[in-house]
């Protein structure tokens, strides 16, 4: 079941890779850095997929090398783990660093010792999955590393696009370090013989996991408009959160200065989101000059910050909603 | 419905609000400066004042006044849109910025040869784009213009500026007879220039965020790439 779930999400990836890449290749701009270096990421991470299951690697092996015992699919994969491991690291840690470059280090010397034990011994099979182990946990390890490296020195995002993006990819990478960490911790079982070998439940859920990433890579490479209409459910809340402090302002007021209550059924969620603002904008200087909301929405006003950007900070503002209005 | 022929809105300046009486005083003396008289603001209040309808359905007009205006919103800018309107109305229109209270965000005024719209430039600018939009609003709706009689002490004696024929967006209640048809009209007229700023502003940002969305393609990927180039 899993087996038919792999192949059938490895052709829906392998569709929608080649649509978006052959509209990306017409496309000046593609290749152009940061374009080509995502898409190729992409691409590496298709393979990767395709070869993470064992029972895959297998025919692959027997279709194209079914005369010669010679474990091609497993050295692609661990190839493509190798690659895709230090390209990350790479782009996303800060390269100046010794950790950085101890990474680069270690990673490499373990990926060649690997390769060599392969061609000393006759036991490829054995030996390429305590390498695969060795890589699948180092990736893990290394993708949490890059991506707490990362939240160090970049801001938070700020706007929808990038929230909509941080939450795909977030899912996205979480699910495959799940399900490759599984594939390390049940590999290390079946070589260990701890707990009584191989868990296949263990291993159906790190392959489902690993599916989830893929599928969740899939929305992610979507084009920016199509990805944002996935962030509605998130916006809806925003502007639920946006009219609860626009409401607080508006009963600390006098009644005289209330605004018009007109309601406008001409607006998308988009429309409304930027009324809300206006009259958060209009009215908050009425409050009192000792009330905090009123302090960190001059700071958020003086920064001048698009409606977007605007929309997300005024999110974390705290306010006590009031009881009765004045 | 309920039509009316409102032939007057005339306050004297002592009965704006205090804080509208300061705003409403730099507008004078930035106009004093350049030497643009309101006296034949007369003329062009005649021509504002129209029988308007005080219904539930305001927001047709709105919607029929936005066709009309056959506003290319892929092509926005502020510039692009003021020389958009400048033709509509076949008069010279003018944004002047300038540092408000907390009351006024913004306020238009017919003067003789041109109008003039006045925006609080201390504010933020989504703020601004939307007072302007606002403002002009009035003027294509035809709204009413209030009416601001100034003393010779405001006017600095001179009859060129007699009266202020203006409009101002601000939180504070520029009538105080709450249950007049005068009252209900200025609210009306109020409403309606916010849907149009809203409406207007809706579909001039829908084509931003598709231009937007459509050169990003798929910059942000991930984390490490935050700009498109």
């Amino acid at each position: 079941m899993i087996t038919i779930l792999f192949l059938f999400i490895i052709v829906l990836w392998w569709i929608n890779f080649t649509i978006r890449i052959t509209q990306h290749a017409r496309d000046d701009q593609f290749w152009y850095m940061p374009w080509s270096f995502l898409w190729m990421s992409a691409y590496l991470l298709g393979w990767l997929f395709m070869f993470s299951h064992s029972d895959i690697v297998a025919r692959f092996d027997h279709v194209l090398l079914s005369n010669i015992d010679f474990p091609l699919g497993h050295f692609l994969h661990l190839t493509f783990v190798f690659v895709y491991i230090a390209s990350s690291l790479v782009v996303i840690t800060d390269r100046s660093t010794l950790n950085f470059r101890r990474s680069i280090d270690l990673l490499t010397l373990t990926y060649l010792i690997g390769y060599g034990l392969h061609f000393i011994t006759n036991d490829y099979l054995m030996l390429g999955w305590q390498v695969a182990i060795v890589n699948y946990t180092f990736m893990v390890i290394g993708y949490v590393c890059a991506n707490i490296d990362y939240r160090r020195r970049h801001r938070f995002p700020s706007n929808s696009l990038e929230i909509a993006h941080g939450i795909w990819y977030a899912l996205f990478s979480t699910c495959f370090g799940v399900g490759y960490f599984g594939l390390a911790v049940n590999g290390f079982l079946g070589l260990s013989g701890v707990f009584g070998g191989y868990q296949p439940s263990l291993t159906s859920f790190a392959y489902a996991s690993i599916v989830f990433g893929i599928i969740f890579l899939i929305i992610m490479v979507q084009p920016d408009e199509r990805l944002m209409r996935t962030l509605y459910p998130v916006r809806f809340w925003q502007y639920q959160r946006l009219q609860r402090l626009k409401v607080y302002i508006l009963s600390h007021l006098d009644p005289e200065r209330q605004p018009l209550a007109i309601e406008d059924i001409y607006l998308d969620l988009d429309g409304h989101i930027h009324e809300t603002i206006i009259t958060i904008l209009d009215y908050y200087l009425f409050l009192d000059d000792d009330d905090d909301c009123k302090q960190h929405l001059w700071e958020i006003e003086s920064r001048n910050l698009s409606l977007d950007e605007m929309s997300w900070q005024m999110l974390f503002l705290t306010f006590k909603p009031a009881l009765s209005s004045k | 419905m309920k039509s009316n022929s409102i032939t007057s809105h005339e306050v004297r300046f002592e009965q704006l609000p205090a804080s509208l009486q300061a705003d409403a005083q730099r507008i004078i003396a930035w106009l004093k400066a350049r030497g643009i008289g309101f006296d034949c603001a007369e003329t062009v209040y005649r021509e504002s004042m129209t029988d308007y309808t005080v219904d539930e359905d305001a927001s047709q007009r709105v919607n029929d006044k936005l066709n009309e205006l056959g506003y290319d919103y892929s092509a926005y800018s502020m510039e692009h849109y003021i020389a958009h309107v400048e033709d509509f109305l076949g008069r010279r229109l003018e944004l002047v910025g300038m540092e408000f209270t907390r009351s006024t965000t913004g306020a238009c005024v017919r003067t003789a040869e041109r109008d003039v719209v006045f925006y609080n430039d201390t504010r933020h600018k989504m703020l601004q784009e939307h007072v302007i939009i606002h403002e002009t609003a009035h003027l294509l709706l035809n709204h009413q213009m209030m009416k601001v009689s100034l003393d010779n002490e405001h006017s600095n004696t001179s009859d060129v500026y007699r009266s202020l024929l203006s409009r101002f967006r601000s939180p504070e209640p520029m009538l105080t007879v709450r249950d007049s048809l005068l009252y209900e009209v200025n609210m009306q007229q109020e409403g309606e220039a916010e849907a149009f700023a809203k409406r207007f502003l809706a579909q001039a940002k829908a084509y931003r965020k598709h231009q937007y969305l459509t050169e990003q393609r798929n910059a942000r990927l991930f984390p490490p790439f935050g700009s498109a180039k």
